[in-house]
């Protein structure tokens, strides 16, 4: 009655806005439901994240009584059990010897499954860590995703291996880099080809991790 | 386990057979125009349920009329029953609307414990609980919640859906661990003529949305039961299995020892191995609806009960080979997240409990002497720290190790020592350090 009364014009814009906001609605309902994978597997996230929070728990209780030379790891806060902090202290023998370093570590939820993600809260200059801290080892990368092209899948993330593991992994990377993956292009040409002001920039960062003074030149 | 786990879900969305079917064809026109129309008025009624306060009559009067036109026709009974005192309802999952019928009968709030972005958990009108920090937050947070609020939560601690004709999946026992009273409500689900089942494995949330505003309507029958106490002596555990055998009864059906996990794991299976469904392979063995009758009960073998049993453990003192596929898939769920627990601890674990979360709790609080095979892992760690490292001119491990002498029962005081230990490693550090390059600090 009404679309007879006020013509044409104005039924075809009735009919083009009615399409219109079915198409957007349709495309907004695509996109959420891409984003949020809302699936049958959203029930698996909960039963997933439970076992990573049950898993968590032992790797910490492991760590805490039998921890690795020079490393202390936690959770920052007991309320948000996917958040750790890990101390380590750099390797002697080698230029970040006496240095203690904070790290981050943030684990996903369905955690043992995928590895966690690691950076450095204290300033570092390595060639496998970038300016921003994030650490880049082969540990950390689920096999399948290989940035530089290069890591067998031996030595990659699988849910055997544990936040130990890793932690010792980056003591090993700090004691010994690998210049082949340049995370930090900078770091790597110095370590390769100016070893000297290499260990004197870390022996700043070994200074400034311990709270004292830089050394003077 | 008397009871298949492929029967406790619709495999197909249209089960009606060929007159259904004709029936269903000749109502597809008129199905769409009517999804459309919903489409729009679900707006309003989105609206409408997002500005009226949730313990006024007038929205549930209201979203209830409405919702009469979306194809969700309520009807409820026992509310006599209704307890003010219990503050946990528990019912089962049939659809994805469970929680708006229940709502609409029984006033009452969602804890969002899936994992939900934000926007969703707003929109589907849960609320954020704290559940994705750990169990202990949900509960720390709803027990905030209960001391300052009357509306009671309503919790489906099925955490999956089921047809709702065979059997309850087990309880997640969170709604029934906060010392509170609970009221169990029991669900029935009908869609009559056109064979559309309101669930069915493996459908999206917006497949079922779009079948609720396709059919003509869905009617939901909600029952409450008296509501229910913990008695004294009992664990949550039971308690929870009490609750669900009592739902069970009322609604005719089984209980079921697998969980929402299980269902999970069994879609996966149906998916990934269904083309090879028809070769002769043993994996999908879940599919094949072998009816477990048939297996032989006097090869049985009853194992050792050392705890007492109670009933839902009751079917697992009879074993077949259907079972003891289904231990074996436990026993590899928790090897999975305990990879240092030896297999056979796990298995004589399970046996017992017959549930993946209470085996892995076990495990954690050290009721299972845990046999690590400690020796490869050692190795493996060595080669780890040391084949690529030039092994640091040998400190003495003692001095450089930071391990608590125990590890803290309360969260405090593994936050203390935690702190502790850091604090020595520092300390320690800058004075070596300090010694080593003869600073003077001032």
């Amino acid at each position: 009655m009404l679309m007879r009364r006020s013509g044409l014009p104005p039924c075809d814009q009735c009919v083009y806005v009615l399409i219109c906001v079915i198409c957007a609605a349709s495309s907004v309902v695509e996109e959420v439901t891409r984003s949020c994978q809302i699936s049958p597997h959203f029930y698996t996230t909960i039963t997933m994240a439970g076992a990573a929070l049950k898993r968590l728990m032992t790797e910490y209780k492991q760590l805490t009584l039998n921890p690795p030379e020079g490393i202390v790891a936690g959770p920052l806060n007991e309320d948000n059990f996917f958040e750790w902090e890990a101390t380590i202290s750099g390797p002697e023998g080698t230029c970040f010897e006496g240095g203690v370093f904070e790290a981050q570590i943030l684990f996903p939820p369905d955690y043992p499954l995928n590895p966690p993600k690691m950076k450095f809260k204290s300033e570092m200059f390595h060639p496998n860590i970038y300016a921003d801290g994030r650490v880049c080892i082969s540990i950390l990368h689920a096999p399948g995703d290989d940035p530089m092209g290069y890591e067998s899948s031996a030595e990659r993330w699988s849910p055997v291996q544990s936040v130990e593991k890793i932690l010792l992994s980056v003591v090993s990377m700090l004691a010994e880099p690998n210049d082949e993956s340049g995370a930090n292009v900078d770091a790597s040409k110095m370590w390769r080809d100016e070893r000297e002001k290499f260990n004197q920039i870390a022996e700043g960062i070994v200074r400034k991790s311990l709270g004292l003074p830089p050394a003077p030149s | 386990m008397n009871t298949d786990i492929s029967k406790l879900f619709s495999s197909e969305r249209l089960t009606g057979g060929s007159l259904a079917g004709i029936l269903l064809l000749l109502y597809m026109p008129l199905g769409l125009i009517l999804t459309v129309l919903r489409i729009f008025l679900g707006f309003h009624v989105f609206i409408i349920s997002c500005l009226l306060p949730r313990s006024w009559l007038i929205r549930r009067v209201v979203l209830r009329v409405m919702c009469l036109f979306l194809g969700l026709a309520i009807s409820h009974e026992g509310l006599e029953k209704r307890d003010r005192a219990a503050k946990v309802i528990v019912a089962n999952h049939v659809s994805v609307f469970d929680h708006v019928t229940i709502g609409l009968v029984i006033p009452s709030v969602v804890p969002n414990v899936w994992s939900l972005p934000a926007f969703m958990t707003w929109a589907l009108g849960y609320t954020e609980m704290g559940a994705r920090e750990g169990r202990r937050t949900l509960l720390q947070t709803l027990k905030t919640y209960f001391a300052s609020n009357t509306l009671p939560i309503t919790s489906l601690p099925e955490g999956a859906m089921t047809n709702g004709k065979v059997g309850l999946l087990k309880f997640s026992t969170w709604p029934f661990d906060l010392g509170e009273a609970v009221q169990p409500v029991i669900l029935r689900v009908r869609r009559p003529l056109l064979g559309v089942n309101v669930e069915s494995i493996g459908s999206s949330l917006w497949k079922d949305i779009f079948w609720f505003l396709f059919v003509p309507f869905t009617h939901f029958h909600v029952r409450l039961l008296p509501s229910q106490r913990r008695a004294e002596s009992e664990t949550v555990e039971d308690y929870s299995r009490r609750v669900q055998g009592i739902m069970a009864d009322e609604l005719g059906t089984k209980v079921t020892p697998f969980t929402s996990a299980d269902k999970a794991e069994y879609i996966k299976r149906s998916y990934v191995y269904q083309p090879e469904a028809s070769t002769p392979q043993p994996t999908p063995q879940q599919r094949t609806p072998s009816p477990p009758s048939t297996t032989p009960r006097s090869q049985a073998v009853p194992p050792t009960p050392t705890e007492p049993t109670t009933p839902g453990d009751a079917a697992v003192a009879t074993r077949s080979d259907e079972d003891d596929k289904q231990l074996r898939r436990m026993v590899q769920q928790v090897n999975e997240v305990l990879p240092h627990v030896s297999e056979a601890a796990i298995r004589r674990d399970l046996e017992k409990t017959n549930c993946v979360d209470t085996t892995i709790t076990n495990v954690l609080e050290g009721k299972i002497p845990s046999e690590p095979p400690e020796t490869p892992e050692r190795i493996e760690q060595e080669e780890v720290g040391g084949a690529s490292a030039p092994s640091p001119s040998a400190p003495s491990p003692s001095s450089l190790k930071f391990a608590a002498p125990s590890f803290g029962r309360s969260s405090e005081a593994r936050q203390m020592s935690y702190q502790e230990r850091k604090e020595a490693l520092f300390q320690k550090a800058r004075r070596h350090y300090v010694e080593k390059h003869g600073i003077t600090l001032d």
